[in-house]
């Protein structure tokens, strides 16, 4: 196979794209270990840690190539590290991660392939087994109940502290400054787009006004997008590559879905947690979606300005007798002027000369040189 | 009028720099023999019309365009036909091709006094399109007097010069146009008068401001030519990209560009035209770009088709070094050489050697369903799924999903971040439906036949 066109390629590849999602992610973790201290870290290490072991095992064990240095294990276990309440004992991020990349991921196949978010579904079985504890949002000085559970309360709620993420919550959810600075990130390195969360908001904000009981009141609002990790959810886990659609309108749709979703779900069954439950609800319709979504290929359908543009130079051409009349004139006119210039212009030296002309060869050509290579070829023959 | 671009396309590193400012040097054959392959356009080969051994000229005819679609064939230089027999052709094939031996007096025939096109019918326009043995030079080369030969003419509403380049590495129009302006307004003139109802647009890129400004200048007195500067993208050039950020027309795959109206040529089959109407001159000489990293002097040069790639490589100064990569044309949609002792022929466009081969060494790792390929493809596709229709080997589902209008643009499989080689499954799968089953491609052959 000669032929591996383009012979160019960008210069990103998973790994990088991975890693610069490990970047995004820095500030948030850092302000998780400022307001909930060194066991935060300890944390979200044990969840990257025992993600990448299990994946390799199971690489090892199945015979696949390795697929560590893509750094889509790690990716994962952050994500759920981050996720956790910070109170939590230090197995539940292990067990966590193993059921996210042994049970999840790679049984289908690994990275691409799995149908639902590891890191959530690892969240989701965490939450189903230890009810209480993921429930627990208390540490040191963080008592209280999250803002979100206190706004559905009917609490008033510190918008600064949930700015800086200065409120009981995950150790990477709560602050909506550093969740909007890595998908700021994201967006400008061109790790993920904008479309999914987006729509999600979007929609999520409608469902709320509509239906939340306090209208539009800007700081109800607030609270209720950045509470219960949804911000983090439509902005970091919502994107990831492999559990969303690949195609336009199918990302629009499960932006929407997963917003409207969430909204409902927060609502009425979950007021924590709503978020979580959607975005692996809306995961399993995004294979579904693409399916539906296939864009119409460039050009398949005639624009309807194309067809309107076309329809009137035709018309313009069967125009009536009059008017083509005048036409005529006008373009015999303009043929008149054009001619002149064209004729001025086609006699110029320029287009008249031939482009075979030896003169300026720069290299002189030495006609006893092509006789002794000709010798010499007959020769070799 | 529509925006200035399309959607999706990529912006490749472009390299233009090497040899943009490198004025067109002419060289001449040095080494005996010249090869002509004669099949030098899409559609059927050319039948020979000369005998070994019997003295040519330069710019005679040596092989007759036959069938419909197919070009007539000139000898480059003077001296004797040597040999009619298979010789290797760039792509790594061996194709029947007239050898001449090169007696290096570049004897010309005798050429008439030029002539003026605005006294031509169409049809001799025409005629003397197909006499010179144009064939487009952007890349697919279909034989140009079957691009004007068609029955209403009054039905086209634009003449589109393309002048986008938007290939890597390729200088080659952009130092024509700086050069020798006036031939590639006049060429398009001479379209504009086979074609009576319609405009001409002269299209370029952001790139090319200074191009903008002087045609602006020399066209300021034109009614029926526009210039048009457009956004700089990859594949900006090819037809359906053009004609949509030019006019806002659409086309798939099965239709053609005269059926909404569209006429594209690209700059050097426009002066080719020229040539041939003005002062009867044949195809025979090709601006070709030398140039990459692992060239001693980057350079574009005017040569006789014919001469190996070997000479014109030895005239660029050679080699800097070997280079891992060694393109006939640019990195987009060139093709590897891998014996430079073919000859050039009126398709080639230039020669790319550099010294990393950052491709084919590449690790393709699991597609993540990132999604880059969707946003990228200029025809709207999901090259992911298509991909995967081609690796279950599901042909209706290819269809289904259009892969049938893919235009090989590369696009995919340079922004996949996993390194899969996209496009290249699914123009094989194309090509293999083309061939093996036109009863499912349909309409879709009609570009392939062009009847
Ligand atoms: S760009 Fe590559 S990795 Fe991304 S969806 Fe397309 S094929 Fe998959
Ligand atoms: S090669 Fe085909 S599928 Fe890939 S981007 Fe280009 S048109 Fe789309």
């Amino acid at each position: 196979m000669t032929d591996v066109r383009p012979f160019v390629k960008t210069s990103a590849s998973t790994a990088n794209l991975m890693a610069g999602v490990i970047a995004a992610l820095l500030p948030a973790f850092g302000i998780g270990i400022w307001h909930y201290g060194i066991r935060a870290a300890i944390l979200v290490g044990i969840s990257v840690a025992t993600a990448v072991a299990c994946e390799l095992v199971f690489c090892l064990i199945a015979g696949r190539k390795i697929t560590i240095p893509d750094y889509s294990a790690a990716v994962t276990g952050f994500i759920l590290g981050l996720m956790l309440p910070p109170s939590v004992p230090y197995y539940f991020p292990a067990i966590g991660a193993a059921v996210a990349i042994l049970i999840v991921k790679m049984p289908f196949g690994g990275i691409g392939r799995n149908w639902l978010n590891p890191a959530a579904a690892g969240k989701l079985v965490l939450l189903i087994a230890f009810r209480t504890q993921m429930d627990n949002y208390s540490i040191g000085s963080f008592t209280s109940l999250t803002p979100i559970t206190l706004a559905m309360n009917g609490n008033s709620v510190n918008l600064q502290d949930m700015l800086t993420g200065s409120t009981a919550g995950c150790i990477g959810t709560g602050s909506a400054i550093a969740i909007l600075f890595a998908a700021l990130f994201l967006i400008v390195t061109g790790a993920a787009g904008i479309v999914i969360p987006f729509f999600a908001i979007f929609s999520f904000v409608i469902v709320i006004i509509l239906f939340g009981g306090s209208g539009w009141d800007p700081a109800w609002l607030f609270v209720q997008t950045v509470g219960g990790s949804m911000l983090f959810i439509a902005f970091i886990c919502a994107q990831d590559y492999t559990t969303s659609p690949v195609t336009i309108g199918g990302r629009i749709l499960y932006g929407i879905g997963f917003g409207a979703l969430t909204a409902v779900l927060r609502l009425t069954v979950s007021v924590e947690n709503a978020a979580l439950y959607a975005l692996l609800a809306m995961n399993l319709t995004s294979r579904y979606l693409d399916a539906h979504t296939m864009p119409k290929a460039f050009g398949t359908v005639q624009h309807e300005r194309q067809v309107r543009d076309i329809e009137s130079r035709r018309r313009a051409n069967a125009a009536s007798e009059k008017r083509r009349e005048e036409i005529r004139r006008k373009q015999e006119e303009e043929a008149a002027r054009r001619l002149q210039t064209e004729e001025a212009s086609s006699a110029s030296e320029e287009v008249n000369t031939r482009e075979n002309n030896l003169s300026s060869d720069t290299t002189v050509l030495n006609v006893q040189q092509i006789r002794e290579l000709q010798k010499k070829y007959e020769e070799s023959k | 009028m529509a925006g200035q671009t399309f959607y999706g396309g990529i912006r490749p590193y472009s390299g233009k720099d090497l040899s943009k400012y490198r004025p067109i040097r002419t060289v001449l054959p040095k080494e005996p023999l010249l090869v002509y392959p004669l099949l030098q356009s899409m559609g059927d080969p050319a039948v020979p019309v000369v005998e070994p051994g019997e003295h040519i000229l330069t710019g005679q005819l040596i092989a007759r365009a036959e069938s419909e679609l197919s070009a007539n064939l000139h000898s480059s230089v003077s001296g004797t036909v040597y040999a009619i027999e298979e010789h290797a052709v760039v792509g790594g094939e061996r194709q029947k091709s007239i050898l001449v031996q090169n007696d290096g007096r570049f004897d010309e025939i005798q050429y008439p006094s030029s002539r003026r096109y605005s006294s031509m019918s169409a049809d001799e326009i025409i005629r003397a399109v197909w006499e010179a043995g144009v064939v487009g030079m952007g890349g697919a080369g279909l034989p140009t007097h079957i691009k004007y030969n068609i029955e209403k003419r009054n039905r086209i509403d634009y003449c589109i010069a393309n002048c986008v380049e938007c290939e890597p590495y390729l200088t080659s129009d952009y130092r024509r146009m700086l050069e020798t302006p006036a031939k590639l307004i006049n060429g398009l003139r001479i379209l504009l008068h086979i074609f009576p109802r319609a405009r001409g647009i002269i299209a370029l890129d952001e790139e090319k401001a200074d191009l903008y400004r002087l045609f602006r200048k020399m066209l300021k007195d034109d009614t029926r030519i526009y210039v048009k500067k457009l956004q700089s993208k990859f594949p900006l050039g090819s037809e359906r990209q053009l004609i949509y950020a030019l006019t806002g027309r659409t086309l798939n795959a099965m239709m053609l560009p005269r059926d909404i109206g569209c006429i594209v040529n690209n700059v050097d089959t426009l002066v080719a035209v020229n040539q041939a109407v003005m002062v009867y001159e044949p195809l025979i000489t090709r601006l070709i770009t030398v140039t990459g990293d692992a060239i001693v002097h980057p350079q574009n040069f005017r040569v006789r088709i014919g001469m190996s790639y070997n000479e014109l490589i030895e005239r660029a100064g050679g080699f800097r070094q070997r280079p891992a990569l060694l393109l006939d044309g640019g990195t987009m949609t060139g093709t590897k050489i891998t014996d430079t002792n073919v000859p050039i022929t009126k398709l080639s466009s230039a020669v790319v050697a550099l010294r990393k081969d950052r491709v084919s060494d590449r690790r393709e790792t699991a597609c993540t369903r990132c999604a880059r390929c969707v946003l990228v493809c200029p025809n709207h596709l999901v090259p992911v799924q298509l991909h995967k229709d081609v690796a279950a080997g599901n042909v209706d589902a290819f269809i289904a999903h259009n892969g049938l209008e893919c235009s090989d643009c590369g696009c995919c499989s340079y922004s996949c971040p996993s390194r899969i080689g996209l496009s290249l499954a699914i123009s094989d799968m194309r090509k293999k439906i083309l061939t093996e089953q036109p009863e499912k491609a349909g309409d879709y052959l009609r570009r392939y036949i062009r009847r």
